[in-house]
C-alpha cells in the first residue's frame, strides 16, 4: 500500500474535524450558541465603544482644552480684600500662553463705540437714544453706542465665519491695526465701501475720533434677532457689528480692556490644565485667576455618550470573563468524551500534533461560524441597541437636569443655545471590529480546545484509555 | 530472527517496587499465533501495552524486525506495523463501522483507490455486512464492535497483530468465530498474532502458549 502525501494527511485531519463537528453536533451546537452569544454582544459593546470614543474624545479636547482665565471673585471675597483687585495686563496674560502646554489663545473684547457720521441699524426708530445719559459699556459721557466693534486674536476665532453664518462678499478681511470689516446692511444704509474711512468715538477716550479703515463688506446670514421686539437696540443688532484684531478694540475701551476681555487659551491636551496653572503661577499670575474648562458642558453634552461607553465596557467584560467561564465548564462536561477520543485516536497511531490539528479545526470552525453570524447579528442589532441605550441615558440625563433646575428655583438647568446635547451615535461595524472580534474568537478557539490539548500533551493514550476502562 | 524480539524485559510501574515484568525475553515470528496466559495482575497486559508500543519499557529491549521501539516513532509503528485489536474494543462510538476504519486507513496514510470499497470487503471478512457498517458504533453488539476492532487493526496490512482480551467480553460463539478470524491471519495471511488471554480455550487455538506468572515468562505448549 502506498501512503498519502503531506496535503493528504492535512486534507483527512480537516475532513476529520468536519465530521467530529457533524458527529457531536449537541455538543458543537451548545458551543456555537455560547460562542455566537459572545460574538453578538462582543460585536455590540466594540461599535458601540468604537462610536463612543471618538465622540468623547472630540468632545473632551473641544471642552477640556479650551480654558478660560478670569477673575475668581469668589476666592478674592473670601480674601477679604475686595479693594486690592488683582490685575494681569494683556501683555502678561498673552505671555502666559507662550507655553509649551498651549497650542493657541484666544483674547476677544467687545467695545462699545459711537460715530455721528455712520447711521446704524434700528438707530432711526430709537433717534434721541443716542447720547443719552445711561452708557452701555460704562464710559463716561459716550451716551447710549450704536455701534459694537469686536476685536479678536484671530480671525479664524470668529466661529460665524467657520459656521457660515456670516461671509465677506466684498473686500477683504482686516489685516492691520484701525481695519474692520462692517456688515452689508450698514455699508448700505451709509453707502460705505472698501476702502472708506469711519470715525469712531469710544469710552477710552469720548473727545477723540478714531479713524478706521473698511477692508471688507460681510453679509450676515441669521436671522435679524432685533426684529422681533418692538425696542431694537442698536448695539444689540449683529448688523451693527464691526469686526477688527483684538488690539483695535482694545485701543477703544482703554485700560478697561483687561476687565472687558474675554481669554481663552487652548491646551494641547486637557490633560495639562494643572501643570499650566502652575507655570502661570510660577511666572507671577495672581492665584485669584481661575483657570476654568468646560468640564460641565462637557458632561451635559457628552456625559449620556460617556455612561453608554461605560455600560458597553462593563457588559463586554461581564460577557467575556461569563462566557469564558461558561466554555470552560461546557469543556470539563464533555471532557470525558473528548478524552476518550483522544485516547482511540493517539492508540491506533495518530500524532500528537495530528490529534491537536484535529481539535483546533473543530474549534476554529465551530468558533469561526459562531463569530461569522454572531457579527451579522451584532452588526444588524449595534445601531437599534445604542440608540436604545443612548436615549435612557439622556432620558436620566434631562431628568437630572430638571431636577437640578427645579432645586434651584423651579427652571430647568439649560445648555447654552449653540450646544446640542449628543442624541444620536453613528453605530457602524468596521473593519477594527470584525479583527477584534475574530481575535476574541481566537481566545475562544484556546479556551474551548485548551482542556483537550492539555491531555493530549499531558498524558500517554494507554493511561487515558486505562483511565476510562 | 523474529519479527518482534524481546530481551530481558524488565517493567516497574511508577512509585512501586514490585517488578511487574521481570527479565522476559521472547522472539515472536510471522505466521504463527502466540497466546500469553495469565492470571489478573500478573503483567500480562503490561506486556501487552510495551509491544503495542503505547508505554516504553525502562529495562532491557523490544526489537521490532531488529530495531528498537525506543528509537523508532512510535506512532508511526502504532499506525503501521501493528494491529491492537483491544479487550473493550476502543472505537470511536460516535462514528459508523465504516467510518472508523476508513480513519484508521487515513492515519496509517493507506492510500488506495476506493478506500471506502476496500473499508466494506474488510469488514465483510470479519462478518460484519454493509447495512451494519454503516450503524454507528454505539448502537452495535459487543461481537459487532470487536468485528470492526479486527477489521481496523487489519485495515493498514500490518506484520503484526495484538489482541488484549479480544473474546473477554463475548458469548462463546462469537468467541469461537472471533478466534478462528484471529488464527486463519496467522495461517493463511503470514501475520504474527499475539493474543493476550487468561482463557484457557482461547490460549488453545495458539501456536505457542507462554505462561505469565509473578513478572516471569515461560513456554507452557507449543504446536509442532
Amino acid at each position: 500500500m502506498e501512503t498519502w502525501n503531506l496535503g493528504g494527511i492535512e486534507m483527512y485531519i480537516l475532513k476529520n474535524a468536519m465530521k467530529n463537528i457533524k458527529r457531536n453536533k449537541g455538543r458543537n451546537l451548545l458551543m456555537a450558541i455560547v460562542m455566537g452569544i459572545i460574538a453578538v454582544t462582543c460585536v455590540i459593546a466594540l461599535i458601540i465603544n468604537g462610536a463612543t470614543s471618538s465622540i468623547i474624545t472630540d468632545y473632551k479636547n473641544q471642552f477640556g482644552s479650551e480654558v478660560n482665565v478670569e477673575l475668581d471673585y469668589e476666592k478674592i471675597y473670601e480674601s477679604g480684600d475686595m479693594n486690592n483687585l488683582p490685575t494681569a495686563t494683556i501683555e502678561e496674560l498673552k505671555g502666559y500662553a507662550n507655553s509649551d502646554y498651549i497650542k493657541d489663545y484666544y483674547f476677544y473684547l467687545e467695545a462699545p463705540a459711537v460715530s455721528n457720521n455712520i447711521t446704524s441699524i434700528n438707530q432711526e426708530e430709537n433717534s434721541g437714544i443716542q447720547g443719552s445719559d445711561g452708557a452701555v459699556g460704562g464710559g463716561p459721557d459716550l451716551g447710549q453706542p450704536n455701534l459694537k466693534v469686536i476685536g479678536s486674536t484671530s480671525y479664524q476665532l470668529f466661529e460665524e465665519f467657520k459656521k457660515g453664518e456670516r461671509k465677506i462678499i466684498n473686500g477683504r478681511i482686516f489685516e492691520n491695526d484701525n481695519e474692520v470689516v462692517i456688515s452689508e446692511d450698514l455699508a448700505k444704509l451709509n453707502k460705505l465701501k472698501s476702502g472708506d474711512t469711519i470715525v469712531l468715538r469710544s469710552i477710552a477716550d469720548v473727545e477723540k475720533d478714531i479713524p478706521l479703515t473698511i477692508t471688507g463688506i460681510y453679509q450676515d446670514l441669521t436671522k435679524d434677532a432685533s426684529a422681533d421686539f418692538a425696542y431694537k437696540d442698536p448695539y444689540m443688532t449683529r448688523r451693527n457689528e464691526l469686526l477688527t484684531n483684538y488690539e483695535t478694540a482694545a485701543s477703544l475701551v482703554g485700560e478697561q480692556a483687561n476687565s472687558m476681555s474675554r481669554i481663552k487659551y487652548f491646551l494641547h491636551s486637557p490633560d495639562d490644565l494643572e501643570a499650566f496653572v502652575k507655570e502661570a503661577q510660577g511666572k507671577g499670575l495672581s492665584e485669584y485667576y481661575s483657570f476654568t474648562n468646560n468640564e460641565y458642558l462637557y458632561k451635559q453634552i457628552a456625559g449620556p455618550v460617556e455612561s453608554v461607553q461605560k455600560i458597553s465596557t462593563v457588559f463586554l467584560v461581564v460577557v467575556l470573563i461569563l462566557g469564558g467561564i461558561i466554555l470552560v465548564l461546557l469543556n470539563l462536561i464533555t471532557l470525558r468524551e473528548r478524552k476518550y477520543e483522544i485516547g482511540v485516536l493517539r492508540a491506533i497511531g495518530m500524532k500528537k500534533l495530528n490529534v491537536i490539528k484535529t481539535l483546533v479545526y473543530e474549534s476554529i470552525i465551530v468558533t469561526m461560524v459562531a463569530v461569522t453570524i454572531g457579527i451579522g447579528i451584532g452588526g444588524l442589532a449595534s445601531q437599534p441597541v445604542s440608540d436604545k441605550l443612548l436615549a435612557e441615558q439622556i432620558e436620566q440625563k434631562q431628568e437630572q437636569m430638571d431636577n437640578a433646575g427645579s432645586n434651584f428655583g423651579g427652571a430647568s438647568v439649560a445648555l447654552p443655545n449653540d450646544v446640542e446635547m449628543i442624541d444620536s451615535l453613528n453605530a457602524e461595524l468596521d473593519l477594527s471590529v470584525v479583527l477584534a472580534i475574530f481575535l476574541i474568537g481566537s481566545l475562544l478557539v484556546i479556551i474551548s480546545s485548551s482542556m483537550s490539548l492539555i491531555y493530549i500533551t499531558k498524558y500517554e493514550p494507554i493511561k487515558i484509555l486505562s483511565e476510562r476502562n | 530472527m523474529g519479527v518482534l524480539t524481546v530481551n530481558n524485559l524488565s517493567y516497574v510501574y511508577e512509585g512501586t517496587k514490585k517488578k511487574v515484568l521481570n527479565n522476559i525475553s521472547i522472539s515472536f515470528e510471522q505466521k504463527k499465533t502466540y497466546t500469553i496466559i495469565g492470571k489478573s495482575g500478573s503483567g500480562k497486559t503490561t506486556l501487552l501495552a510495551l509491544l503495542s508500543g503505547l508505554d516504553l519499557c525502562k529495562d532491557g529491549e523490544i526489537l521490532y524486525r531488529g530495531q528498537n521501539l525506543k528509537t523508532i516513532d512510535r506512532d508511526d509503528y502504532r499506525s503501521k506495523k501493528i494491529g491492537v485489536i483491544f479487550q473493550s474494543y476502543n472505537l470511536l462510538t460516535n462514528a459508523t463501522a465504516i467510518e472508523n476504519i476508513m480513519l484508521s486507513m487515513d492515519i496509517s496514510g493507506v492510500k488506495i483507490d476506493n478506500k471506502k470499497e476496500f473499508a466494506y470487503n474488510l469488514l465483510q471478512k470479519v462478518g460484519i455486512d454493509k447495512e451494519t457498517a454503516d450503524r454507528k458504533v454505539l448502537k452495535l453488539s459487543g461481537g459487532e464492535q470487536q468485528r470492526i476492532g479486527i477489521a481496523r487493526a487489519l485495515s493498514h496490512d500490518p506484520d503484526i497483530i495484538i489482541a488484549d482480551e479480544p473474546t473477554g467480553n463475548l458469548d462463546t460463539a462469537t468467541e469461537e468465530s472471533i478466534m478462528k478470524i484471529l488464527t486463519s491471519l496467522s495461517e493463511k495471511e503470514d501475520k504474527c498474532v499475539i493474543i493476550v488471554t487468561h482463557s484457557e480455550k482461547v490460549a488453545g487455538y495458539a501456536d505457542e502458549v507462554w505462561g505469565i506468572e509473578n513478572g516471569k515468562l515461560s513456554l507452557v505448549k507449543k504446536k509442532y
